[in-house]
C-alpha cells in the first residue's frame, strides 16, 4: 500500500501463472487479495478523507488465461466487489501475455463504466436474468463458427439456460441474486474450439443453503469436513457433488420440483460436445468430464464454469 | 379414433424456451403453462381429445421449464389423467420425452 497527499493506493501483485484451471490456488489467492484490498482501501480513504484506487500489477505474469481474465473484468466492473473504486492495470512485461489481455478487451485504465474489446473472437455478456434470446444467438454463432452452418446445438443451449437459472437459485430463496452472471466466449480458430467461461459470484455451490442443510442432516462425517485434511475434504466434496448431480440435494427454494439443473449440466458435460468441463466453487475443483473432485487450500467465493465446445460428429 | 389438439412449442410459443418463472426471464415454463398448456389441456378434456405437445424445433429446454409446466399440470390434474390425455412428440430428443413423462409421473420429484 502507498499513500500520497490525496490518494490511498493498494497494489496487488499477480502471480506469474494466473489460471483458474491450471493453477487455481495461486489465482484465487490473487483475486481474494484484490477483494480484500478494495475493502481496506475504501475504509482507509474514508478515515483519511482521501481518494483510493487499486492497482492490479500483472507485470510479472507470463500466463494469464481466459478464466482469470473473466474474474479480473468482473472485479473491475462489479460494484459489489470494487465498491465503486477505480482500478488500474500494470500490464505484463511478457509481450504474448500482454497481447492476450489487450485482445480480450482489457485496457490500461479501467473504471466501473466500461471495458472495450476490439476482437470479434471474444464475446462478453453480463446479466441478472435468464436471457433465452442471448443463449439462442450464442448457439447460432457457435455452430456457424464450428460447423459453418446454423445448427441447433441443444446441449449448449440447455447448459446456458441452466447456468443462468442456477445463478438465481444459489441465492437465498427469499432474495433475488445480487451478483450478475458473466459469460465470456473465446473462439480458438486453430483448435476449432470455443472456450466458455461462466462466472457466478454468488455464495458458491458448497456454501449454498441446500448443501449446508444436507450436511447437517447427514452422518457425523460431514460435520468434520472443515477440520480434516485436504484429501479427506476432497472425499467429502466428492460425496456432496455426487449427491448434487444425482438430484439428492434440492435447490435453495426448498421446493421439491427444483434442483435438477446441476444433474443436467453434469449429464450434458459428458455428451461428447465438450472436450473439457470444469467447475470451481468454494474450495472444490471439479473435473466434470472425468468425474474428479478435489479440495483446494484456497476458497473461491462463487462458482466458475469453464468448458470447451468442440466440433463433434452430429 | 382419437381427436387431437396440438401445441407446437416452437411455432406457438417460442423456439428459445426460458427457465422457470417470469422473474427468471422471458418465455418461462410458468408462462407456457398458463398461456398454452393448461388451457389446451382443459380444452382436450372438455372435447374428449388428446393433447399432442410437439417439443421439436426449439433450441433446447431447461429442466426448470419442464418441471414448472408439465409438473404443474400433473400436480393440478394428477399424473394418471394427464398421462391418459397427453401425447409428447420429441423426435429430435428421445430422452426429453422420457424426462417429461417421468416429470408427470412424479411431479414432486421432478
Amino acid at each position: 500500500m502507498t499513500h500520497n497527499e490525496n490518494e490511498v493506493i493498494f497494489s496487488i501483485q499477480a502471480p506469474e501463472e494466473c489460471s483458474m484451471i491450471e493453477y487455481p490456488e495461486k489465482a484465487i489467492s490473487f483475486f481474494n487479495s484484490a477483494e480484500k484490498a478494495y475493502k481496506q482501501a475504501i475504509q482507509l480513504a474514508r478515515e483519511q478523507k482521501k481518494t483510493a484506487r487499486i492497482v492490479y500489477d500483472l507485470s510479472r505474469s507470463v500466463i494469464f488465461t481466459e478464466t482469470s481474465i473473466v474474474i479480473l473484468i468482473a472485479h473491475i466492473k462489479d460494484r459489489n466487489i470494487n465498491r465503486g473504486l477505480p482500478s488500474i492495470l500494470t500490464f505484463p512485461k511478457d509481450k504474448v501475455c500482454e497481447h492476450k489481455l489487450r485482445k480480450a478487451g482489457i485496457q490500461k485504465k479501467v473504471g466501473a463504466s466500461n471495458i472495450d474489446h476490439d476482437d470479434a473472437q471474444v464475446q462478453k455478456i453480463s446479466n441478472l436474468q435468464v436471457t433465452n434470446k442471448i443463449a439462442k444467438q450464442i448457439v447460432i454463432d457457435s455452430s456457424i463458427f464450428l460447423y459453418k452452418k446454423d445448427i441447433r446445438i441443444k446441449e449448449l443451449y440447455s447448459i446456458l439456460i441452466e447456468l443462468m437459472a442456477n445463478t438465481n437459485n444459489h441465492a437465498d430463496s427469499e432474495n433475488t441474486a445480487i451478483y450478475p452472471w458473466w459469460l465470456f466466449l473465446f473462439k480458438d480458430e486453430k483448435k476449432e474450439i470455443i472456450k466458455f467461461v461462466f462466472l457466478d459470484l454468488g455464495v458458491g455451490i458448497f456454501e449454498s443453503l441446500p448443501v449446508k442443510q444436507f450436511i447437517i442432516k447427514e452422518p457425523l462425517s460431514f460435520l468434520q469436513v472443515k477440520t480434516g485434511s485436504v484429501k479427506r475434504r476432497g472425499e467429502e466434496l466428492n460425496k456432496i457433488f455426487s449427491a448434487l448431480i444425482s438430484g439428492k440435494i434440492k435447490s435453495s427454494t426448498g421446493l421439491p420440483t427444483r434442483g435438477k439443473g446441476l444433474p443436467l449440466i453434469a449429464k450434458i458435460a459428458k455428451s461428447g460436445h465438450f472436450c473439457s468441463f470444469k467447475i470451481i466453487s468454494n474450495d472444490a475443483y471439479i473435473d466434470v468430464t472425468n468425474n474428479e473432485v478435489s479440495a483446494m487450500n484456497e476458497n473461491f467465493s462463487g462458482t466458475l464454469y469453464y468448458f470447451e465446445l468442440k466440433k463433434s460428429i452430429l | 379414433m382419437n381427436k387431437y389438439i396440438e401445441i407446437n412449442v416452437s411455432h406457438d410459443f417460442t423456439d428459445a424456451p426460458g427457465a422457470r418463472n417470469p422473474q427468471d426471464g422471458p418465455d418461462s415454463g410458468e408462462v407456457f403453462y398458463n398461456r398454452l398448456l393448461l388451457p389446451k389441456f382443459e380444452e382436450a378434456l372438455k372435447t374428449k381429445s388428446i393433447l399432442l405437445v410437439d417439443m421439436d424445433g426449439t433450441f433446447g429446454y431447461a429442466t426448470s421449464f419442464i418441471s414448472e409446466s408439465f409438473g404443474s399440470l400433473s400436480m393440478k390434474f394428477g399424473p394418471e389423467l394427464v398421462l391418459k390425455n397427453i401425447k409428447i412428440k420429441s423426435d429430435e430428443d428421445d430422452g426429453l420425452k422420457t424426462y417429461i413423462k417421468s416429470t408427470i409421473k412424479n411431479p414432486e420429484k421432478a
